[in-house]
């Protein structure tokens, strides 16, 4: 604790002097990560970092939202604009944040409950809308936070906290629904390969629209330490030669369900984001003469 | 001139023709009978050769078809309610009427005018016992269908056979008619003025029974015509919000639907979420994004806001909520006024939340009030409800003017340089408020967050800390109420009966005041528009100067009293009116309980002049004489 209080003075009498520069490091807060040591959210805020690093993002046009869980936690460790909002209402919130100023990048970071449990009701409609954020699902098959109860993600038959007898609900393919959505951008990632994982969130950063990256992001804790073998077992990087922008392929590679293919799965350049459309209509609603606001009430006069 | 009062069997009498400056209006029919267009002509008619005006629309549970009602009131000088009982019904259809019989009271010496054709005659009407209408049968369709061409036009027709019976302004609905039909073809506007005229020429060559009503007026400037919810809406654009996120929900969807056409005029950005809660959340995070922000809805989405509005309480974002009121729980009466979201607009949410109530009690008000909203949400960083309800968002009404430059358009409080060098978004400080950033401004990137926090926004879960930030947010409450007397008195201070009631409900305190004012009753209305903080001091100061206090409002458990006494010391004689929604506060109860309540005792004389024409029964004891009312208790 006293080390992580003596980081936060060092920043600020540094801070004056030297402004921040574009290295990972510039974008880390001095908060210190309340997670378990080897959980797979680390990477991911690493990847994020290194991400932000390599796009020369200002930090101060960067905004992160989240909602809540462990995974959650991830705008406090950064030192850019974040909200750390309400279980499972990152997405609405962050489209609002987007919306008011198209300029800055948003990033949404939850977790499998969050996203796809609690506020799974915003995915189909943040997708079809292709609202330019970039969404984290980091999926650790289980609720980490409230210490291990079922998740929308957690295999059948695993026994958790609520699950005494083993669970008995199918789970969620995040990757199938979000194609189904009509998602322009979907990828799988892993925590295990950081560079896999950097490269896609760059992607998703840079792809005009809606972008989707599953992240596997291991929770040690509650589903343990053989969750990073049992992932590379059971996963793959696509091969150069797949084809993300046909879709059929893409749902082919979504449809499959024991083993995870990483990588990029679909990309769509050809959507409108949802910003273009509103700056379309809005030129429409000025082609005739606009009145200034305070003779909006003349409108009324019969 | 002389009438005859025409149905009552075997009975002929005679009386004077009023001349009334006020005269309401109701018209009833299946949806295909335009009952609801003409009424809404007829506003803008009136409007338009400078009458007041207030009109209300009433719809039967189907969507298309069903049964639906106008009541329209107009007056050479200001209306301020609904108007009581109706001097004349226009009735397409006897068994629509039935269905809105508790809302349209008949005056006994009504005008009723129905179709020639029906098969109800004018002895089987289905109306009260005992009332003296003139029944006046006019072939509406037949000369729609048969002289104008268009039996669709029978709506207009009996437009033209009002204006030419009862002196309705008739350049205004010539006026009107051009208005409405406009932007849809030339044709429309010709048929429509044909229709008009073969009314009135009808009347004029055909009715020949005299009735006892007669409107008289001058013509003034035209005036304003609008409804509360867009009154909201030009409010909130003026007040310089420029992002409304929404779901659909009656009756508060006319503000998205107005604000869906208007703002990207302004580089405004208008999305229908998916559902209350996401469009809570956008508005949060367009707000934390630096872009002043709103939402509207009614009860059932303010229940799903709930957890948003406590984020934006913590998180201390400007957040304008306007919840339309509708008659609840659940589903309730989604076409019906009701003022029972009160408790949980200023206690909803879970934890110590504060948030900011103020209720508009006009459509005029609505317009200032959403202002203010912005400027206390924006001034303070707090949520701020706007508790209007389906009678002020839904009723249209004329009036000379709005101000659009009344009130200061707020800024947000930014940081300044020196801020910046250590910026703490959520620095304690004496006002409550810390200057606050937004992406995009160098230097000020922070945390917000639902949970408990430190200064920089780090989580945080020390008591003292969570205890020094919930001070901090409750500390804005006494500048709120300093910086903004959000009230109205009405009649003779000094008096010592007082009403006191809010939002629409102002309407009847109003013109109870000033009837009884005029007649030497000595009664003072009071009104509050700014219910959480509620400006007790003033209160207190007011009820000092009363022996009787009578409170009013639309909820039958009497949530307004209950926050009262939970607020402070009320007088010793304390009468209570509540009543639970859908049906509007009748003038006449309000009147008789005055009369009941008062000091000194009223005098037949001073009866005689609150109520000329005697159809309020003002000589019975309330108790008796009234049906149709509230509960009263007296406390
Ligand atoms: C409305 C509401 N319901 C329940 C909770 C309790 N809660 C907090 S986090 C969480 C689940 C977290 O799981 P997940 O979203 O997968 O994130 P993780 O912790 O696994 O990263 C729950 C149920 C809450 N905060 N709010
Ligand atoms: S509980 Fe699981 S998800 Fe949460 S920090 Fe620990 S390892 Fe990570
Ligand atoms: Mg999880």
């Amino acid at each position: 604790m006293s080390s992580n209080e003596d980081q936060i003075m060092e920043k600020e009498e540094t801070g004056n002097t030297k402004k921040p520069g574009y290295s990972a490091k510039d974008y880390k807060s001095p908060l210190k990560p309340i997670w378990c040591p080897g959980c797979g959210d680390f990477a991911v805020l690493n990847a994020l970092q290194q991400s932000f690093a390599k796009l020369r993002l200002p930090r101060h046009k960067v905004a992160v939202i989240s909602g809540i869980g462990c995974s959650s936690r991830i705008p406090g460790y950064l030192s850019t604009y974040g909200f750390n909002s309400l279980h499972g209402r990152a997405i609405p919130l962050a489209i609002g944040v987007k919306l008011a100023n198209p300029d800055n990048t948003v990033v949404v970071a939850g977790g499998d409950g969050d996203l796809f449990s609690i506020g799974a009701g915003h995915m189909p409609h943040v997708a079809r809308k292709n609202i330019n954020l970039t969404v984290l699902a980091m999926d650790n098959r289980i609720y980490g936070l409230t210490k291990g109860q079922m998740s929308p993600t957690t295999p059948l038959d695993t026994y958790t906290s609520t699950t005494a007898y083993g669970s008995y609900d199918p789970p969620v393919n995040m990757v199938k629904y979000v194609l189904a959505y009509g998602a322009g951008f979907v990828a799988r990632a892993f925590s295990g390969n950081l560079p896999l994982l950097t490269s896609l969130i760059m992607q998703g950063i840079e792809y005009k629209g809606f972008a989707f990256i599953q992240v596997l992001s291991p929770c040690v804790t509650y589903r343990g330490k053989a969750e990073y073998d049992s992932i590379r077992e059971n996963s793959e990087v696509l091969p150069d030669t797949y084809d993300p922008t046909d879709h059929k392929s893409a749902c082919e590679i979504g449809d499959i369900e024991d083993k995870q293919y990483l990588g990029l799965i679909y990309r769509n350049d050809n959507l409108i984001p949802y910003e273009d459309r509103i700056i379309e209509m809005r030129k429409h609603a000025q082609k005739g003469k606009v009145i200034p606001v305070g003779e909006l009430i003349n409108l009324y006069r019969t | 001139m002389h009438a005859v009062r025409l149905p009552e069997k075997g009975r002929v009498e005679q009386w004077e023709t009023r001349k009334t400056n006020q005269i309401t209006i109701g018209i009833v029919g299946s949806g295909g009978d335009g009952a609801i267009a003409a009424g809404e002509i007829m506003a803008s008619a009136a409007a338009h050769e400078g009458l007041y005006c207030i009109l209300t629309k009433s719809y039967g549970a189907t969507i298309r078809g069903g049964e639906t009602s106008a009541r329209i009131r107009l007056g050479a000088n200001r209306v301020h309610s609904q108007g009581d009982k109706l001097d004349v019904l226009v009735c397409f259809s006897w068994k629509d009427f039935q269905l809105f019989k508790g809302e349209l009271e008949l005056k006994d010496q009504c005008v009723i005018l129905y179709p020639e054709g029906d098969v109800i005659q004018p002895d089987q009407l289905p109306i009260e016992p005992g009332l003296h209408p003139t029944v006046i049968r006019v072939p509406f369709i037949k000369l729609a269908k048969e002289e104008v061409g268009n039996e669709l036009t029978k709506n207009i027709v009996m437009l033209g056979v009002l204006a030419e019976l009862f002196d309705l302004p008739k350049k205004g609905l010539v006026a009107a008619i051009h208005h409405r039909f406009e932007r849809k073809s030339k044709d429309l506007i010709d048929l429509n003025l044909k229709a008009l005229n073969i009314g009135s020429e009808y009347a004029k060559n055909n009715i020949h029974e005299s009735h006892p009503v007669n409107f008289f007026y001058t013509t003034s400037p035209p005036k304003l015509l609008m409804t509360g919810n867009e009154a909201i809406a030009i409010g909130a654009l003026n007040a310089g919000c420029r992002f409304m996120a929404g779901y659909p929900i009656t009756p508060a969807t006319e503000i998205m639907e107005s604000l869906t056409r208007l703002m990207p005029m302004y580089d405004g950005t208008v999305v229908q979420a998916e559902d209350e809660i996401a469009a809570a959340a956008m508005v949060i995070g367009a707000s934390f994004a630096g872009v002043k922000a709103m939402t509207a809805t009614s009860g059932p989405g303010v229940s799903l806001m709930q957890e948003m509005l406590g984020l934006a309480v913590i998180a201390e974002i400007p957040f304008v909520l306007v919840n339309v009121q509708r008659g609840g729980p659940a589903t309730g009466m989604p076409t019906k006024s009701e003022q029972a979201d009160l408790m949980q607009a200023i206690f909803g949410c879970h934890g110590d939340g504060f948030k900011v109530v103020l209720a508009p009690c006009d459509v005029q008000d609505c317009y200032d009030i959403i202002q203010y909203a912005f400027a206390i949400a924006e001034n303070f960083q707090v949520p701020v409800i706007v508790l209007s309800d389906q009678f002020l968002g839904q009723r249209k009404a004329s009036f000379t003017t709005l101000f659009p430059d009344h009130i200061e358009v707020a800024e947000r409080k930014l940081p300044t340089e020196t801020d910046l060098e250590n910026y703490l978004r959520y620095k304690i400080s004496k006002t409550g408020v810390s200057p606050m950033t937004h992406p995009g401004i160098e230097g000020g990137e922070y945390l917000a967050s639902g949970i408990s926090h430190l200064e920089n926004g780090y989580p945080t879960s020390s008591y003292f800390v969570n205890e020094q930030q919930t001070q901090k947010r409750y500390r804005k409450a006494s500048r709120i109420i300093e910086k903004y007397p959000l009230w109205h008195y009405y009649g003779q201070k000094g008096a010592t009966l007082g009403l006191l009631g809010w939002g629409s409900t102002k309407g009847i305190i109003r013109e109870a005041v000033h009837l009884c004012t005029t007649a030497g009753i000595d009664v003072v209305g009071m009104v509050p528009r700014i219910l959480h903080p509620l400006p007790i001091d003033e209160l207190q100061d007011w009820f000092s100067t009363l022996s009787n206090l009578i409170v009013i409002e639309m909820s039958y458990s009497g949530q307004f009293l209950q926050y009262l006494r939970s607020q402070m010391k009320l007088p010793s004689t304390l009468v209570h009116y509540k009543r639970s929604g859908g049906s509007l506060i009748p003038l006449g109860e309000i009147l008789n309980l005055i009369i009941e309540h008062c000091e000194e005792s009223v005098t037949p004389e001073q009866k005689r002049i609150v109520d000329p024409e005697g159809i309020f029964d003002l000589d019975k004891s309330p108790t008796v004489s009234m049906h149709l009312r509230g509960d009263i208790y007296e406390l």
